[in-house]
């Protein structure tokens, strides 16, 4: 029984170990974009969209935009996709990835439009992911 | 006075005589005489909490647009069930819906508690006070004043017109509503330091918990499967953690009152799940409604209003200190008895198991509270990625499911004979390494990329699945009340095994569709064979009608996905995507209309005559010499002006033309005039940025009269394997939950009937009749 108790206690640790480095590994931190600029992995920074910014170049398909975050810095985006619907209505722009030579490489956005609807998540924030 | 203005009256009235109803009960634990008047007061209370949400049900279905509630989320077009499902769409209503399920189930309850009624009623009648006073600050009938009632409502979300969401708040309410029921209990037993009778009680309740938690959770899910066109039926976020956090908790809880009940062990873990349940999900409730994450997530109500806000905060740290303060104050009188006998017992097993569901529990809402916490830590917000939840669960999940294929072999106490066992278990055990062999095989040879881990998770969950199906078909004939569990654990294998394969072996094609195209996929040949309204617009009842006619000369379908821009309010037009699911018995064919190449499906009359042309070549087109110079992209503007021109020198009859036609992105096309009459285009999607290339499509040009259709529709194509077994597993694992849920309803009764012989003390000795493992007891 004692042996079985260790071996149990045992698993959950190495368990838990797994855990913690699965945290570690996946762990996304919202910067702003003065923090953004100095970071090596990968960040979101939110912001909002800089009047006239928006660019959808179907040639490269993708698109590009600046975001502006609370203390005013501005951040010029890529997103190697081109973003579906209405973003250029998007009040506020959650943008995850990492930065690759001055420009900030977005894997993924998010982005909030006005919206009329109170309730569930998925209607308040659209996604366009890679 | 009109409807809603009784209607927030019957609110305070409700407030009031819940709080009542808390003192009365409370005071009748010491003074019987008081019970009277305690249950009158519940009696009030629970009135009022049906009727002010039939009196907003009345509301949403008369859509009567004086009640901004209404007018927010309903509107006069919308058929009566949508109407009825507005009456819980918005913030207050399903606050209200929280509350009536509350007043209902007590009612349920309070005749079942006997000599635990007014202890347990107090506390649960505090709750429903709380929920009341929270309505009466966040109040679903607040009116417009009479000059500024709007004519129409805004109307419910197009996303939740979907018959799924109609019943998916009923039900998972009932579930979040019943966990006060444990909870409560479990506080009466505390002061009445009767550490067996409340177990008998709570048993059944504990299961309809499950049952219907369990249930909403579903239901949510395959509602996003089937209307969100993601794709997903599960997506970590933290509205779904807060409800499945309190589920994995509820689910030990109901493990762990089986060995109370059948071995009288575990009474301290099983008080404290029974106390974390409600705090947890209050807990929920105010992570996603109160604005917390805002800042730092993007998956969040609306923020309630402060007041109401503030009642979250006071109920959430109410139960939890007061729960978890009392349960600390007992702890050591609490008995702690060790029941395992060896290490291969039923008691090991639910014990590992129940510390397995657990502990996924509180990485889940570990994760789910990321943003928060490392503000508190790091002074800096963060937040997980998908992948945490799969990563850090995992060998907890394997841990489980091992668990579950092994406890039908396995006996109380310990197993007396290991030969037997050895033999039992080595059926379901080879058989699923003979399917893994298979698997493997087949993978590797068909090159599928293959995940060790999640290999080694549809493995155990294969081997889980005969393990119990085996025991299921013995207990079939024999003693079929008490096969609800491992019915139950059966389709969590199928649930698991179905999740895994349709998540991690999913494959994907994107494919853009227009006239006289066509696309293979997935062994069809796709075209697109116009609107199932050709002359209207874009719209929710208007589907685009693609073909897939077989390669291989099988029997083809025609796929109805829809598409389109919601514009109930102008301003902000929404995009929809609802998918056509081909359903298949190995697999789900998920046909959405993705939205890469301009996000519209344009339409206009007439492909005309269409010639692809690169950068740099001349090409002839009739009496046209046109040489493709270059493009002129005015990509300065928003998404909705920026436009691809294509530069084109034309020739027409000796006499030479610069012309430039433009593709406007999202918008549609700028078509440029041709010398001697007609025009040409480009489409913003058929821009091929590798090639440098363009079609141009030539219209009116001379024989050409008649002008048909022409449409741009980007297709996505997803194949998920085995994803029926996810829907599979679901029905089964509620109707094992049912059937448990049945036999310890009348358990409960029949105890309650005969009071002198229902031992108290459930768990000084294994009953005959609970939970059979058919070949291993009895000394074989």
């Amino acid at each position: 029984m004692k042996k079985a108790y260790l071996f149990a206690m045992g698993f959950i640790a190495l368990g838990l170990f797994i855990a913690g480095s699965a945290m570690i590994q996946t762990i996304v931190p919202y910067v702003s974009v003065a923090q953004a600029r100095q970071s090596s992995g990968k960040v979101q920074v939110k912001g909002k969209l800089v009047a006239g910014s928006l660019k959808m170049d179907a040639v490269q398909r993708e698109t590009r935009f600046t975001i502006e975050d609370a203390q005013g810095d501005r951040l010029p985006v890529v997103h190697p996709k081109l973003a579906q619907g209405n973003v250029e209505q998007a009040t506020e722009i959650v943008a995850i990835g990492q930065m690759q030579g001055g420009v900030f490489i977005a894997e993924k956005i998010l982005y909030k439009c006005p919206s009329k609807y109170q309730g569930k998540q998925m209607q308040e924030y659209q996604e366009s992911s890679q | 006075m009109n409807a809603a203005e009784w209607g927030r009256l019957i609110i305070y009235l409700g407030a009031a005589s819940a709080i009542a109803a808390t003192v009365l009960f409370a005071l009748a634990t010491k003074q019987e005489r008081w019970l009277l008047w305690a249950r009158r007061a519940y009696a009030l209370a629970a009135f009022s909490a049906v009727a002010s949400f039939g009196i907003l049900v009345a509301l949403c279905l008369r859509s009567d647009f004086q009640v901004v509630y209404v007018a927010n989320f309903s509107s006069s077009d919308l058929p009566w069930y949508y109407k009825l499902s507005s009456a819980w769409a918005g913030q207050e209503g399903s606050f209200l819906l929280w509350a009536f399920w509350t007043a209902l189930l007590g009612l349920l309850l309070i005749r079942r508690l006997q000599r635990y009624e007014p202890l347990t009623m107090a506390v649960y009648s505090s709750v429903l006070a709380f929920l009341m006073a929270i309505l009466t600050k966040q109040s679903p009938f607040l009116l417009y004043p009479p000059s500024e009632v709007p004519p129409e409502g805004m109307g419910l979300n197009p996303l939740l017109q979907n018959y799924w969401m109609a019943i998916h708040p009923p039900t998972i309410f009932i579930g979040f509503a019943s966990l006060a029921i444990p909870f409560s209990i479990a506080i009466a037993a505390l002061l009445r330091k009767d550490w067996d009778g409340w177990a008998q009680i709570a048993m059944p309740f504990v299961i309809l918990c499950w049952v219907t938690l369990g249930a909403g959770l579903i239901l949510g899910g395959y509602w996003a499967y089937v209307t969100l066109g993601w794709g997903g039926f599960w997506g970590w976020d933290p509205v779904e953690n807060s409800a499945l956090v309190p589920w994995l908790v509820i689910t030990g809880l109901m493990h762990g009152l089986v060995v109370q009940r059948n071995r009288g062990g575990l009474h301290r873990s099983n008080l404290l799940l029974a106390l974390l349940g409600a705090p947890l999900f209050f807990y929920g409730t105010y992570m996603t409604r109160s604005g917390a994450l805002a800042e730092s997530s993007v998956h969040a109500f609306d923020a309630l209003a402060k007041g109401a806000l503030g009642l979250v905060v006071a109920m959430l740290l109410t139960y939890t200190v007061g729960g978890l303060g009392l349960w600390l104050f007992r702890l050591r009188s609490i008995p702690a008895k060790q029941t395992a006998e060896g290490v291969l017992s039923r008691d090991l097993a639910f014990s590992l198991g129940i510390i397995a569901l657990v502990v996924i529990a509180g990485l889940t809402l570990i994760g789910a509270s990321m943003p928060i916490i490392s503000l508190l830590i790091a002074k800096q917000s963060s937040s997980v990625e998908i992948r945490y939840y799969h990563l850090a669960n995992a060998p907890f999940a394997y841990l489980m499911l091992l668990l579950l294929g092994l406890v039908p072999f396995l006996s109380w106490r310990k197993v007396d004979n290991t030969d037997v066992f050895v033999q039992r278990i080595s059926a379901p055990w080879y058989a699923t390494l003979v399917i893994g062999l298979v698997v493997a095989l087949v993978s590797y040879f068909m090159r599928l990329p293959v995940a060790v881990g999640v290999f080694f998770l549809m493995l155990l969950a294969t081997f889980t699945i005969l393990s119990n199906a085996i025991l299921v078909w013995r207990l079939a004939k024999r003693s079929p009340m008490s096969l609800g569990g491992y019915l139950t654990h059966v389709g969590v294998g199928l649930v698991l095994l179905g999740a895994a394969a349709s998540t991690f072996y999913e494959q994907k094609t994107e494919a853009v569709l227009t006239n006289g195209m066509t696309a293979q996929m997935f062994g069809f040949k796709v075209s697109y064979a116009g609107m199932t309204h050709p002359d209207e617009e874009l719209g929710k009842d208007n589907a685009v009608r693609l073909k897939f006619e077989s390669l291989k000369g099988d029997k083809g379908f025609e796929a109805r996905p829809v598409y389109y821009f919601d514009t109930h309010n102008p301003m902000q037009p929404r995009r929809v995507a609802e998918p056509h699911i081909y359903k298949h018995a190995l697999y789900d064919m998920y046909i959405a209309i993705g939205s890469d190449g301009g996000g519209v499906i344009e339409r206009m009359q007439d492909p005309g005559k269409t010639l692809p042309i690169r950068r740099g070549e001349t090409k002839k087109m009739g009496d046209y010499t046109i040489h493709f110079k270059s493009f002129q992209i005015q990509g300065a503007m928003g998404a909705a002006d920026m436009s691809i021109g294509a530069v084109l020198d034309v020739e027409y009859k000796g006499r030479k033309t610069e012309l430039v036609p433009i593709a406007v992105f999202g918008k549609g096309w700028k078509p440029a005039k041709l010398p001697g009459g007609g025009e040409v285009a480009i489409f913003a999607d058929e821009i091929n940025a590798n090639e440098r290339a363009v079609i141009l499509h030539f219209f009116g040009m001379p024989g050409q009269t008649t002008m048909p259709d022409h449409v741009i529709v980007p297709v996505e194509v997803k194949v998920k394997p085995l994803i029926n077994l996810v829907w599979l597993g679901t029905i089964i694992m509620m109707l094992g939950g049912g059937i448990a849920m049945r036999r310890r309803f009348a358990e409960l009764q029949q105890e309650q009937q005969q009071p002198s012989t229902a031992p108290v003390a459930a768990g000084k000795q294994p009953k005959a009749r609970t939970k059979p493992a058919p070949g291993v007891t009895g000394g074989h």
